[in-house]
């Protein structure tokens, strides 16, 4: 006898897209700890230069501007591009999803080699002072970040090309599109931090 | 109650039993040790977690026995004063760091997918990881202590003591990498159960009917994500002015030592109660096992447990009263500090009443949860008085401090914990452990800790200073420290009653029913111990207490598993929409690999080489990147394969 019913389930996805999906609160995690890192690191940036009357300390010069500005517009405009892609998974579009995860890998790699040439943009060593150790810090942190997404973005883009693409890959490009957005936008908070904070305080 | 959308018009067919049996096949890890170091089943590894932490918590329990055995005596000579700093430093790093924060995680991954009623953790690949992770950091700081590189600036690590002026040798840097192994793994604990919960519970569990162990659980990992960067980044920061003179902690190049005390205990505090938290949720989700009647006041101690996660963020700085801080700073911490009692009082009250309107039984589990009233609330009264600042310079760095966080810790966590031990062991391992011997444990564990640790109030008044490895004779604390000492042993006979018990039950314990308690969650609902799949059917919730309010006649879900997942050898789980629980998807379990294993072991190389030169970091991470790509590349589908 069956006083309760059932639920039968078997009608359901095998995937779906967006916060139905457990890989894009799995992603949500992780921005949630790392961005707890990256303000950890902006708060001890803020801490230190409250012991210091000049910031950056006399005699380092302040950073340059032109190429982290550039690499803030490319960040940018890779927001673009992922969504581009993310347009095209969302419609299972395997090749086209291909191309512009591919135009968001080149992207990302241009944008990981400019943070290389940061470092050196920014007049400071890690062992000069605490300045710029706490420079270097956030770049490098962030940096990590970059290059981690690089690498996802461009596995991910490659199966595409392959005979082993699945559904899940396309809900995965939707993931990639949602990790840019906290990778560019808690850039573009400690751009202002580490670039221009500096020039207008 | 259930919604119309929930149901289906269909007869509620179960799995017969050759479907049940297919099922298992499907399940099961293959046998020997690929199948252990491979499998991906939560059960297994929570298993693993917890019996590492109880063996790294003995570990360190030795070590406390030794730091008591140089006290017995004023101006004793067994333990030298280099010994003595890394044996309080391995012990106090042991206990909150592989110890109580693993071993409450690792409870709540062994019990939460069971309590919502699923099969498995939302990534179990990575859960595997995480352990992994956990064990190469707990076994770097034991080995290295043994090899006389244990960490000796205290579990806290201040600089400049722990920095490369005062801190040569690579005691220190030893002790930053444990803490970044252990907070890798904490968060993709942490990641690991709130996905879970919100993404894989059975249908009708919506959020009000959530188990409160299991919210505990998820309060706790949302704390863990936000804590645990922060030690993190600090440990990294102190490793990076230890290996590459960096000068965030360096005083005379801009650096400051007072923001290694607040990155310490902006994450340290909150500690307590990721500690704390899940030890409360498991006396929730006990109690009405114990009192037969659902437990007093669910939203009162679900708001208590979210208050109590809140404030546990704005009271670090009572850590550093002494310190020298600007006095409104003090005040507002000390307001703070006092406040955070409030929640921890409404639970506790909660608890009373429950017990006061039920009809409790006095298992031993029920002797861990009125040892807890007891200890607990010493802990926390002596917390309220040491809150306030004039106080706090007095008995700061005393006994009095060693005393009061061993009454919160001990009685808010280890006694909870050796009471959920026994209250799950049976569906754990599917044997009883001994209530007869579990008396006699507890008791010896009870006199024990109160006779060690209730002598430190007076040391610490008495002006005996913590972390000193002797003391002149005829300063008034000869006494004190005997009683204390006589009282460790004390307790450590009871803890090992307490693991002969464990042993002892598992393998020659009563056969345990499926719920001998009769309890009211739904891990009861499966066998005990539970099937590899555990539940065939997905079950239906229909109440807070679902155990209670099942009917014969029960509908369950139908239609995960398909005949052609299971001729593929595919697991299964339901996806449940995040507030309501409606079924919305069902996702492919992956299969067991060895991969995490590799990744884990690449991830310690990394870290352990590290160490030694900064070349570590790029080499390693090439390294940890070759399985975590194996691991994510996709297979070609099995059709296809097969065709080739």
């Amino acid at each position: 006898m069956m006083d309760r019913p059932a639920v039968d389930v078997s009608h359901l996805p095998t995937e779906s897209f967006g916060h139905r999906s457990i890989v894009w609160w799995g992603t949500v995690g992780f921005m949630v700890s790392e961005g707890a890192t990256l303000a950890i690191a902006a708060s001890s940036y803020l801490y230190l230069r409250g012991n210091e009357t000049d910031w950056p300390p006399p005699p380092t010069p302040l950073p340059d501007l032109l190429l982290p500005t550039i690499n803030v517009a490319l960040l940018l405009l890779s927001l673009w591009v992922v969504h581009r892609a993310k347009h095209h998974a969302m419609r299972f579009e395997k090749r086209h999803t291909g191309i512009w995860m591919m135009i968001c890998t080149a992207v990302a790699f241009i944008t990981t080699v400019l943070r290389g040439f940061e470092f050196a943009s920014v007049n400071t060593s890690w062992d000069d002072h605490a300045y710029g150790s706490l420079v270097w810090l956030i770049l490098g942190l962030h940096g990590t970040l970059i290059l981690t997404d690089l690498i996802e973005g461009g596995v991910i883009g490659s199966i595409f090309f392959t005979d082993r693409c699945q559904d899940k890959h396309f809900s995965d490009v939707e993931d990639v599109a949602l990790y840019k957005w906290f990778l560019v936008l808690s850039w573009v908070i400690l751009y202002f931090l580490i670039y221009l904070s500096p020039r207008l305080m | 109650m259930t919604s119309p959308e929930l149901t289906h018009p269909v007869p509620p067919t179960r799995l017969d039993d050759e479907e049940v049996a297919n099922l298992e096949e499907v399940w099961t890890d293959r046998p020997g040790l690929y199948g252990f170091l491979a499998t991906v089943d939560h059960k297994r590894i929570a298993t693993r977690y917890i019996v590492s932490a109880f063996f790294f918590f003995a570990l360190a329990g030795v070590g406390a026995l030794m730091m008591r055995t140089q006290l017995a005596l004023p101006e004793n000579r067994l333990l030298g004063p280099d010994f003595y700093r890394q044996v309080f430093t391995v012990h106090g790093t042991t206990m909150m760091f592989i110890f109580a924060v693993p071993v409450m995680q690792a409870v709540g991954l062994y019990l939460v997918p069971l309590m919502i009623g699923t099969r498995n953790v939302a990534f179990p690949r990575l859960n595997a990881l995480g352990f992994w992770v956990y064990l190469i950091g707990s076994l770097l700081l034991w080995v290295s202590f043994f090899m006389n590189t244990g960490p000796d600036a205290g579990w806290f690590s201040y600089v400049p003591l722990a920095g490369p002026e005062y801190g040569p040798g690579k005691r220190s840097d030893v002790w930053a990498q444990t803490i970044t192994f252990t907070e890798i793994s904490a968060i993709i604990s942490a990641i690991e159960i709130i996905v879970t919960v919100f993404k894989q519970r059975a249908p009708g569990m919506t959020l009000n009917r959530v188990p409160l162990f299991v919210w505990a659980m998820v309060v706790t990992s949302f704390m863990v994500l936000f804590a645990m960067p922060t030690v993190a980044t600090a440990s990294a920061m102190l490793a990076l002015d230890r290996l590459v003179g960096t000068h965030f902690f360096n005083v005379a190049e801009g650096g400051d030592p007072l923001l290694w005390q607040h990155l310490f205990w902006f994450f340290g505090h909150p500690e307590v109660y990721i500690i704390f938290i899940p030890a409360t949720g498991l006396i929730s989700s006990m109690l009405p096992a114990l009192t037969r009647r659902e437990v007093f006041g669910y939203p009162l101690i679900l708001m208590a447990l979210v208050g109590t996660a809140f404030m546990s963020f704005g009271l670090w700085v009572h850590h550093m009263f002494a310190a020298g801080i600007p006095m409104l700073g003090g005040s507002f911490f000390t307001a703070a500090s006092v406040m955070i009692a409030i929640p921890t009082g409404v639970q506790i009250f909660c608890w009373i009443a429950t017990i006061w309107t039920g009809r409790p039984r006095l298992t031993v589990a029920m002797h861990y949860l009125l040892g807890f009233f007891f200890i607990f609330v010493i802990g926390g009264m002596t917390g309220v008085m040491i809150a306030s600042v004039p106080l706090d310079w007095q008995l700061h760095d005393s006994f009095f401090i060693v005393a009061h966080f061993h009454y919160v810790l001990i009685g808010g966590a280890v006694f909870p914990l050796l009471g959920a031990v026994h209250h799950w062991f049976p569906k754990v391992t599917g044997r009883m452990m001994s209530e007869k011997l579990g008396r006699i444990a507890f008791w010896f564990t009870f006199a024990g800790m109160n006779i060690t640790f209730f002598p430190m109030h007076f040391l610490g008044i008495y002006g005996m200073p913590r972390r000193v490895y002797t003391y002149l004779d005829g300063l008034g604390w000869n006494g004190l420290n005997l009683t204390a000492t006589i009282g460790s042993y004390i307790l450590a006979v009871g803890v090992l009653l307490f693991v002969f018990n464990a042993v002892r039950s598992r393998l020659a314990g009563a056969p345990a029913s499926a719920d001998p308690w009769g309890a009211d969650t739904l891990e009861w609902a499966t066998s005990s111990p539970p099937p590899s799949y555990a539940f065939a059917n997905i079950p239906i919730v229909h109440g807070r207490s679902p155990m209670w309010t099942r009917e014969p006649g029960e509908g369950a879900v139908t239609g995960l598993d398909s005949k052609e997942s299971l001729d593929e050898q595919q697991r299964m789980t339901l996806i449940t929409s995040v507030i309501d629980a409606r079924p919305d998807g069902r996702h492919k379990d992956p299969n067991p690999t060895i991969l995490p294993m590799l990744a884990g072991l690449a991830i310690g190389g990394a870290l352990i080489a590290c160490l030694f030169t900064p070349w570590g970091l790029p080499i390693g991470s090439v390294l940890v990147l070759i399985p975590l790509l194996l691991w994510g590349y996709p297979h070609k589908p099995a059709a296809e394969a097969e065709v080739e």
